[in-house]
């Protein structure tokens, strides 16, 4: 129904279009009284003036010129019959627009009623589309709320990775390498989920859940730059703030997600051993650092934030499982199937 | 399709990852720096003096912020960095190339309506109350305009998510260092390649006087002596000049005066009717000069008589030299203006050096550097029997095939032999290849609406007879354009944008509760406020009105003539309104007679009479004529204040969706909204709200792009704003000084300010003009804009309430333009079903923003050696 609600509709803005190029367009065949545009204070008959030359001459010139600021050409009588004897078919005039000498006005009528029909449908065709994924919440495409979830526990994890960190450059990497992930991965999924939420929150509500989300957002981008610029304490802050402001964020979501399961023992750079945080300050090694193979091995497997929100971690890439892997959370972003999503001209 | 698997796989730090490792640093994160700002004002005045010339020249002008935001990571992290460690952060930089942009953007909104001034007749100088009263208009809408982007910003970034792809690209610019060294030397490939692609196509702009030894005869061949010599075997005879005709890069009639001014030179002297006529020149403009001053007098009481009689012998003076320059003895030099002239008279009389009219200044032939017309690439010869070339590939009736691609363009239409009417034309344009590279799937929108002007409605009207007898086919997309394409374009621009605002209503109103509520809540404290907002709107209202009001308010025949007595008019008589208009008179007496009716020299001054003169002076009373002038300037003002507001939300939405902006449409609708409502002789008016509206829109969608790349780099938008709003005044300031001083070059150079005849052709301002012209004799098609806000607005009933403005944004702009950026958007969705849409967004949108950089940069560069040395 779609392509042919679309259709309908490109055919329709196609017909109202030309049928609107022809608002001044006034055929020769009209009567020369049709003509007449009222009486000057003289007692003379003014007549319509022309917009556009009429009638070529042969030599590449108009038998009749238009009218302009200095000269205006009024389509007399006199200058009627000229245009009629040389086969001239139809004039441009200047205002005024008299609706029933358009000869397009029954067709833009109709375009219009096209284009109504064709919003219709397609609005149609939205709802159920709609219904549809809400119907089928287990599809494969990651929903905003399994994004938030994943959000909150990439934060977890990252917050829990840093505290086992000592050099601040190492603890800035960490902070771009998994911020990197969650700009990536999670806020698109949250934006692209903005039907779905429209439709099960209203406007309204999907614009406060978006202010909020945006602020959110915005502290994360803001760490990401920080962390890059190797300003540690402000990257630090900006993802304390950015928790905070996930709490509103999942406050306001329709289904909330579940919460991550809270770390039993966050490590403290105190508790880090001092093998680790030599490795941790060498950037060869991989994020899966000492600090949370720790608090991997304090949380347990049956503690992984993400495998409680659904999500697949791939243990076979890892030697060592992490509390948390948000780069896995991008297999599900991967088949997002946007293709199938009631297709918004968003960009 | 799966994304590429590089970027699936979980990956722990590797070595690209360790390389970018940052080094810690301690203190404040620097955002707002001195060394930033003071970096961001000197780029965005240079930015905007060179850009201001190139738009007045080609008719639309480059962002800004991709050249500062590349120029500011080379000075504040290169330069500054070396004195204070830790400068040229993420944030920093977006604050200067934020400031800089602000500083440099106005400039579109000035050149699209100020020159128009000049265009019908009207005199700006720096010394004169209207320019300055047009430049403290042009900072009002600037304050406005970045002002009414507060709450809107959280609507279309925070809510509605507008792409703004050049903001997007310009994060990817500030992030590249962050993101490591591929997506650095992807940035740069991107670049480089765009400075490739744009090199052929900006380097003719720079000439180089053609070689005196190149130049071997004193007549020139015309181009059909020239086709015959090379059918003959003889091109390998050709001197500098000829290949230069022959090639099309320089017109015979400027070639023939060249061979003249070498035959001066050598024989160092010209001929005695060349320096008749350049001697007449000179004491012509001695004696105009003489006027302006004697006039400028005369509005200063206590007017001498002395100085009335003056004026009337001076102007039979000026006629007498007119008619004795337009008389046979002092015939114009063929292909020669009056400022070359007064050049060769300069030397014959001993007052310049010979020598020194070997330049392109002094009417020498100049020499493009090297472009793609110099490639060569022609229709093919094909003969209509009669030893002709056929007219359908020879439209300029050269005689020679027409090139298929010039410096600026490629002619695919003609190459795929499409019926003429159809125009397939690609911009040699790799900004608009990275536009619509980073828009995406929505820029099909903005394609679609190009294919239906230009390969529906165009061939269908030209076909159907809807267009004139005397267009030809080939002339059918330009006719087109400005009967119909226009007013429909804008109309849907129009409705769609309303049917946006509609649907947006709550987001609208989320984000103004959100405004308010700033500072008070975690989401808000990064947020300006709506105080500012509101202070800032009345300041920019109160200045709009006070320059509406002086400027308003001023005689409709202001520094002309009389109406009672012909003679000009002074500052003896109070000038007195009539019908919405001010009347200025020559003495007390004439406005005594005006005023009581009388009768002077057999006319008797009735409202017939009154109204006659209104009428000659193309001065329709406007629905405000009957309000207390004060009243109907204040009226203005907080209507212009409003349209504003709508209009910056029309433009932020198409930058937003696809990164163009109607602004010249707008430019259009405001200056006819206000001809409406003070009248149509109220032109100075008009041009004023207009240039306010346009800078105000300018800045609001340009500052919208650098907050959307504040967002996505995690700047306060507290902080932008504020540097914003306390800087963005200096733009006007420059862009009119700019405006002016290239004036008054053109003016001495070649007698006119702007226009045809100059190398500033200010084609956004003709296209003004006609408007102006169009609204006094009653022209303007209104219904094919009504007609087109119907269509844009039933458009958004669908899924997407914006649909209008997409699609009239490209049946209103020229195709050539959206044809590339169409490319873009193509290129970009067989990008993401090979490579998956997150690779192309990862590594796409780097070197897109490259594309956009590399030409920006390199336009910068040849405009301000063009201005530096034109």
């Amino acid at each position: 129904m779609r392509i042919l609600a679309y259709l309908l509709i490109a055919i329709s803005l196609a017909v109202g279009a030309a049928s609107a190029t022809n608002a001044y367009l006034w055929t020769t065949d009209l009567p020369a009284e049709a003509f007449e545009d009222g009486t000057r204070a003289d007692g003379t008959t003014r007549y319509v003036e022309l917009a556009a030359p009429a009638g070529d001459n042969g030599f590449g010139g108009p038998i009749v010129p238009a009218s302009t600021l200095d000269a205006r050409v009024e389509i007399t009588p006199e200058v009627l019959a000229t245009l009629r004897n040389a086969g001239v078919d139809n004039v441009r005039v200047k205002n005024p627009f008299v609706f029933s000498r358009w000869r397009g006005r029954w067709t833009f009528i109709g375009a219009a009623i096209g284009l109504v029909a064709g919003a219709f449908m397609v609005r149609l065709d939205a709802k159920r589309a709609l219904e549809a994924q809400q119907a089928d919440a287990t599809g494969d495409t990651m929903s905003p709320e399994k994004a938030v979830g994943a959000m909150r526990a990439t934060l977890a994890a990252l917050t829990a990775e840093i505290d086992a960190m000592d050099d601040e450059s190492a603890r800035n990497a960490a902070i771009v390498h998994r911020l990197d992930e969650t700009q990536r991965e999670h806020v698109p999924a949250v934006v692209e989920g903005r039907t779905r939420l429209i439709g099960a929150m209203g406007l309204g509500h999907y614009a406060e859940f978006m202010d909020q989300f945006s602020a959110f957002e915005r502290q994360i981008n803001r760490a990401w730059s920080a962390a890059a610029d190797g300003v540690n304490h402000e990257a630090e802050t900006c993802i304390t703030r950015a928790e905070e402001l996930l709490h509103e964020v999942e406050s306001r979501l329709p289904t909330p997600p579940a919460p991550p399961p809270a770390l039993t023992t966050p490590p403290s750079v105190g508790s880090t051993p001092a093998p680790a945080e030599s490795s941790i300050a060498s950037p060869a090694l991989p994020l899966a650092s000492a600090g949370s193979a720790v608090a991997a091995e304090s949380a347990g497997e049956a503690a992984d934030p993400l495998a409680d929100l659904g999500i697949e971690i791939r243990k076979d890439d890892y030697p060592t499982p992490p509390i948390t892997d948000p780069y896995s959370v991008q297999e599900l972003a991967e088949e997002d199937g946007d293709d199938d999503e009631p297709e918004t001209p968003r960009i | 399709m799966r994304d590429h698997d590089e970027m699936s796989a979980p990956t722990p730090l590797d070595a690209g990852a360790s390389s970018r490792a940052p080094r810690a640093r301690s203190g404040p994160y620097r955002e707002v720096t001195l060394a930033a700002v003071l970096f961001a004002i000197i780029v965005g005045v240079v930015m905007n003096a060179s850009i201001t010339y190139a738009g007045l020249k080609i008719g639309f002008t480059i962002v800004g912020s991709s050249i500062a935001a590349v120029l500011g990571f080379g000075f504040l992290r290169g330069f500054v960095r070396f004195f204070r460690p830790g400068a040229g952060t993420v944030v920093e930089t977006n604050i200067a190339q934020t400031v800089a942009s602000a500083v440099n953007t106005s400039n579109s909104g000035v050149i699209f309506t100020v020159p128009v001034l000049f265009l019908i007749g009207f005199t700006l100088t720096w010394d004169s109350m209207d320019f300055w009263l047009i430049t403290l208009a042009c900072i009002a809408g600037a304050i406005l305009g970045t002002a009414f982007i507060i709450p809107l910003r959280k609507q279309m970034i925070d809510i509605d998510r507008l792409r703004f792809p050049s903001g997007t690209g310009v994060a990817a610019i500030l992030k590249s260092p962050g993101a490591g060294i591929k997506k650095t030397i992807v940035l740069l490939a991107g670049i480089a390649l765009s400075a490739a692609i744009y090199a052929p196509s900006g380097l003719p702009a720079i000439e180089t006087p053609v070689s005196a030894e190149a130049i071997s005869g004193a007549e020139q061949r015309s181009m059909a002596e020239l086709i015959e010599a090379a059918r003959a075997g003889d091109a390998e005879g050709f001197d500098a000049l000829d290949q230069l005709v022959y090639d099309e890069r320089l017109s015979a009639s400027r070639a023939a005066f060249t061979r003249s001014l070498d035959g001066w030179i050598n024989a160092q002297s010209a001929p005695d009717q060349v320096v008749a006529r350049g001697d007449a020149l000179i004491a012509k403009r001695e004696l105009q000069k003489e006027l302006a001053e004697t006039r400028a007098r005369l509005q200063v009481a206590p007017v001498l008589d002395a100085d009335r009689e003056r004026v009337r012998e001076l102007k039979t003076e000026i006629e007498a030299a007119q008619t004795e320059l337009a008389g046979e003895a002092l015939a114009a030099y063929p292909g020669a203006s009056d400022d070359w002239i007064i050049a060769a008279t300069e030397a014959s009389r001993g007052d310049r050096e010979w020598d020194s009219l070997r330049d392109t200044k002094a009417g020498w032939a100049g020499s493009p550097l090297f472009g793609y017309k110099d490639l060569q690439v022609r229709l093919p010869e094909y003969f209509d029997g009669s030893g002709e070339t056929h007219p359908r590939l020879d439209r300029d009736e050269n005689g020679r095939p027409d090139l298929l691609v010039t410096d600026t363009k490629v002619d695919v239409g003609r190459w795929l032999n499409l019926p003429d009417e159809y125009q397939l034309v690609f911009a040699i344009a790799p900004f608009a290849l990275g536009a619509g590279f980073i828009t995406g799937r929505a820029g099909l929108m903005v394609l679609a609406g190009g294919i239906l002007a230009y390969f529906v409605l165009n061939p269908v009207a030209y076909s159907m007879g809807w267009l004139p007898e005397t267009v030809k086919a080939h002339e059918a997309p330009d006719a087109a354009f400005g009967s119909f394409n226009r007013p429909l374009g804008i109309g849907m621009l129009l409705g769609g944008a309303l049917m946006g605002v509609l649907a947006s209503l709550p987001s609208i109103r989320e984000a103004l509760k959100s405004v308010v509520r700033s500072g008070k809540s975690k989401s808000g404290r990064d947020e300006l406020g709506i105080m500012p907002l509101i202070v800032a709107a009345i300041a920019a209202v109160a200045l709009l009105f006070l320059a509406a009001d002086f400027v308003g308010n001023k005689p409709l025949n202001g520094g002309g003539l009389c109406p009672v007595t012909a003679q000009e008019v002074t500052a003896d008589a109070e000038p007195t309104q009539y019908r919405g208009y001010g009347i200025a008179f020559s003495t007390a007496e004439a406005a005594e007679v005006w005023a009581s009716s009388g009768t002077f020299e057999g006319v008797t001054w009735d409202d017939a009479a009154k109204n006659g003169y209104l009428e000659r002076m193309n001065a329709k009373p406007g629905w405000l004529a009957d309000f207390d002038p004060h009243l109907r300037s204040l009226i203005i003002a907080l209507i212009g204040a409003l349209w504003i507001w709508f209009a910056g939300i029309i433009i932020a939405q198409c930058t937003g969706m696809t990164d163009w902006s109607p602004i010249s449409g707008m430019a259009l609708l405001t200056v006819v909204l206000v001809l409406l409502l003070a009248g149509t002789g109220a032109v100075v008016g008009a041009v004023l709200i207009g240039a306010a509206l346009c800078v105000a829109i300018t800045l609001g969608a340009d500052m919208m792009a650098d907050l959307r790349t504040g967002h996505l780099v995690g700047s306060k938008p507290a902080r932008q704003q504020a540097t914003e709003l306390a800087l963005v005044g200096i733009g006007p300031i420059v862009c009119m000084l700019t405006v002016l001083l290239i004036a008054e070059v053109n003016l001495r150079q070649t007698g006119v300010a702007f226009g045809p005849g100059t190398p500033t052709v200010a084609p956004q301002a003709q296209a003004l003009q006609a408007v102006i012209t169009g609204v006094q004799g009653g022209e303007l098609p209104y219904f094919i804009y009504a007609f087109g806000a119907a269509l844009g607005a039933l458009l958004g009933l669908g899924s997407f309430s914006g649909l209008g403005v997409l699609v009239g944004l490209s049946v209103y702009l020229p195709f050539i333009y959206i044809a590339t950026y169409g490319i873009g958007c193509i290129a970009n969705i067989v990008l993401g079903a090979f490579k998956g849409r997150r690779w192309t967004e990862e590594w796409g949108v780097p070197f897109a923003a490259g594309l956009i950089v590399g030409e920006s940069i390199l336009a910068l560069i040849i405009n301000i050696y063009v201005l530096a040395t034109g």
